[in-house]
């Protein structure tokens, strides 16, 4: 059976050092992280941060949100494993493929919904978004061309339906009004 | 008015409340220092080692519940602070440190003493800044003191660039309470409520596990009113001493590795663990896997993460404890467990009789358990006692009852040796009006001894007692049960501590028969204007019993032998 992706979502003030302050805690408290995600929200001064763990690893999941909501910048944390949830990365593949495989690697990634973004001599790079179990399939099919490297995102996920994080009851706090203060001093 | 970031840092810290900080000066934090001059209000001691600062710092916060402040320089001065930092944040001491660090200019290139503190401390503290732009300074003040007192306290550290204190801004100090991002005011329902009631009132073997929280929070009365209302012991952990009376009758002691054998009895027998601001550490639990089998447990902590860290737990309640006490206590029916207090009595029977200070000392040496027997009653008990760690850290913590809150303050978590003399320093500057001992070890007071230099220049009027087996006593002993009693590097030099004494010009007395022991006490007792210090020699070989070996069951302890009766291994 399909082991269920382990994945704790948290909407956090977008400081310079989140990134590392929330490595930092992974590490501390011995957490296997498969991804850490970070990026911006439609809401200024939040963004999002998502941490993936071992497919399964259910309790380290609920580990991982509480531990979560100890760090400082935190807003709200979410645990979606288990959860009705869409998970979403995107990859970078770059394929061996001259002129005589370009249309078969072509055809694949029209089956794969992926798309080919840049074409070289020898080699192609194909862009495919999906969850990993659909990469992992994407990639097994590419292998047999040759893959020269490749990168990927991580994971990025939402809960499915009104399953929302909100920040209504986390009031701006210091940091954000001294963002406000310092950009409106350079603005004038 | 513009002023330099050196300038508004202390008057950040004014704004604070910040009348007393413990640091130690340097190139990169030099600019802090010399605006220092301009602020007659704040007092600094000097330490003798930044390690020796942050446990100042740290035992003032212990004492007083206010924020401590330690200041170091860059490279080494602020390495020098992550013990200390780690045993803060064991122990939830909330601290301020603050460190200086090469000019933001310089950032990441190796500068003279350059080192990257903030990436060092990230896993000591609770959290940790580095000050980029001058501007940003009050409010990141603000928010460390918050951060560093609000919800379960800890560390907290500021890395101050130079050019960044040299820096000049219009901003000032921000006054008033802060928010913080994602700070909910926490909330139990009352249908948590009524199953942590309905768990109190199905129980008939219940125990109180109280912890540390209970004094973070002030909760002592509360608790007191739990345990009486429905008749149930309470066993208390190292750094819940204090926080309920050990001469109440339905006081158990200390639970755990070193706790009184009825204690641990009982939490295994129980069929209820009320556990209140305590977080199941190893040295409690023993082996968690046989751990308090058939009983179920409710858990009060203020830090949402606890709750089901090592142990799983029937009703979780988050928040703070005196508040949630007086909730819970609301529609609490009482009750009485006559059969369960006669059962705990026969293990304390069993305990007494064991007990080394009820058999006739008659030796020629004395034992550390009368050491501490003799501090507790020559000194009326009403003192204020911080201790070292290791063996004579177990004894005082079994052999001085503790009565009233924040009487014992000592290293729990990170058992930190070399913490007692420079945080006795702490302790007495921020209650004056006490009389403190620092208890230590030989080993551990050579690790921070440069301190008395500390304690003269200040006229600190802190007794140290130094329990002198000239051993690593507790590293001996694992030896001695563990190891097959290969005393490899225990045995321990160590210098005429007396003679010593006499270069920082602080009295000292040796102490080595029964017969003395008053009357040392009593000298020491009486000496004002600065530090004093008894050494006891004592019995090399003692062990401190029971003992529960690393991982064993609760239950399973060594215990003191009967006179004849060899040393049973559980």
């Amino acid at each position: 059976m399909q082991q269920k992706p382990s994945i704790v979502s948290a909407l956090v003030e977008d400081r310079p050092d989140l990134l590392s302050q929330a490595v930092a805690l992974l590490r501390r408290r011995n957490f296997d992280a498969r991804s850490v995600t970070v990026g911006k929200t439609d809401e200024p001064h939040v963004a999002r941060l998502t941490v993936t763990l071992k497919d399964g690893e259910t309790s380290e999941a609920a580990r991982l949100a509480r531990e979560m909501g100890r760090l400082l910048y935190v807003l709200s944390v979410q645990n979606l494993t288990g959860e009705p949830s869409v998970h979403r990365e995107l990859a970078l593949i770059k394929v061996r493929s001259g002129a005589d495989q370009r249309a078969q690697v072509a055809q694949l990634c029209e089956v794969f919904r992926a798309r080919i973004v840049d074409v070289a001599q020898d080699t192609v790079i194909v862009e495919t978004t999906g969850d990993g179990e659909k990469i992992a399939g994407f990639l097994e099919v590419l292998r047999p061309f040759g893959i020269v490297e490749m990168a990927r995102t991580g994971t990025v996920a939402l809960g499915r339906a009104d399953r929302a994080l909100d920040t209504a009851d986390a009031p701006d706090s210091t940091w954000v009004e001294r963002q406000k203060a310092m950009e409106a001093r350079h603005a004038c | 008015m513009s002023k330099t970031g050196a300038q508004l840092i202390w008057e950040c810290l004014i704004e604070e409340g910040v009348e007393l900080v413990f640091g130690y000066p340097g190139g990169a934090i030099l600019p802090a220092y010399d605006a220092m001059t301009q602020y007659p209000e704040i007092h600094h001691v000097l330490s003798r080692h930044e390690q020796g600062a942050t446990h100042m710092a740290d035992g003032f916060a212990r004492a007083t519940g206010q924020v401590g402040v330690a200041i170091a320089t860059s490279g080494p001065g602020a390495t020098n602070l992550v013990t200390g930092l780690g045993t803060a944040m064991m122990d939830s001491v909330p601290m301020v440190c603050i460190t200086g660090q090469v000019p933001t200019t310089a950032l990441g290139g190796d500068a003279f003493q350059e080192t990257d503190i903030v990436g060092i401390s990230q896993s000591v503290t609770k959290h940790n800044y580095l000050v980029r732009d001058v501007d940003e300074l009050p409010f990141i003040v603000k928010e460390a003191f918050h951060v560093a007192r609000s919800g379960r306290p800890g560390p907290v550290l500021i890395d101050l660039p130079k050019d960044v204190q040299l820096a000049t801004t219009e901003q000032t100090p921000i006054q008033g309470p802060i928010r913080l991002p994602g700070e909910k005011t926490l909330q139990i329902s009352d249908a948590e409520l009524d199953e942590a009631r309905r768990l109190i009132g199905a129980a008939d073997r219940p125990v109180i596990l109280a912890g540390h929280g209970i004094l973070l929070s002030g909760a002592e009365t509360q608790v007191q009113a739990l345990a009486e209302r429905c008749d149930i012991p309470v066993s208390v952990t190292l750094l819940g001493k204090g926080g309920f009376p050990e001469a109440h009758p339905l006081c158990l002691g200390m639970m755990g590795m070193h706790g009184t054998a009825e204690s641990n009895q009982a939490i295994q027998e129980a069929d209820l663990l009320i556990a209140l601001g305590m977080r199941f550490d190893d040295r409690v639990t023993g082996n968690l896997a046989t751990y308090a089998p058939n009983s179920k447990k409710i858990h009060v902590d203020i830090d949402a993460a606890e709750i089901g860290k090592n142990v799983k737990v029937d009703a979780g309640l988050v928040g703070d404890l005196a508040p949630v006490l007086v909730r819970l206590l609301e529609d609490l029916p009482k009750k009485q467990h006559a059969e369960w207090r006669r059962c705990i009595a026969g293990w304390c029977e069993e305990s007494n009789s064991r007990d080394i200070l009820r058999r006739a000392q008659n030796g020629p040496v004395l034992m550390a358990a009368e050491v501490i027997d003799a501090l507790h009653r020559h000194t009326g008990g009403n003192v204020v006692n911080v201790t070292d760690v290791g063996q004579h850290q177990m004894w005082e913590a079994q052999y001085f009852p503790h009565e009233r809150p924040g009487t014992l303050f000592t290293s729990g978590g990170m058992g930190t040796m070399g913490y007692a003399v420079p945080a006795a320093i702490g302790v007495k500057l921020g209650r004056p009006e006490e009389e403190v001992w620092a208890i230590v070890g030989d080993g551990g007071f050579q690790m921070t001894m440069c301190e008395l230099a500390t304690a003269v220049q200040e006229g600190v009027e802190i007794n140290i007692a130094i329990v002198n087996n000239g051993y690593l006593g507790m590293v001996r002993q694992w030896q001695e049960l563990f190891y097959d009693e290969r005393y490899h590097q225990t045995p321990m030099l160590s210098p005429d501590f007396c003679r010593l004494a006499a270069a920082f010009e602080i009295p000292s007395i040796r102490v080595s028969r029964r017969d003395e022991m008053e009357g040392a006490i009593a000298t020491a007792q009486a000496h004002r204007g600065g530090p004093t210090l008894v050494e006891f020699v004592v019995e090399q070989h003692d062990a401190v019993f029971p003992m529960v070996p690393a991982g064993a069951d609760l239950d399973k302890m060594i215990r003191r032998p009967h006179p004849g009766e060899s040393l049973k291994l559980a």
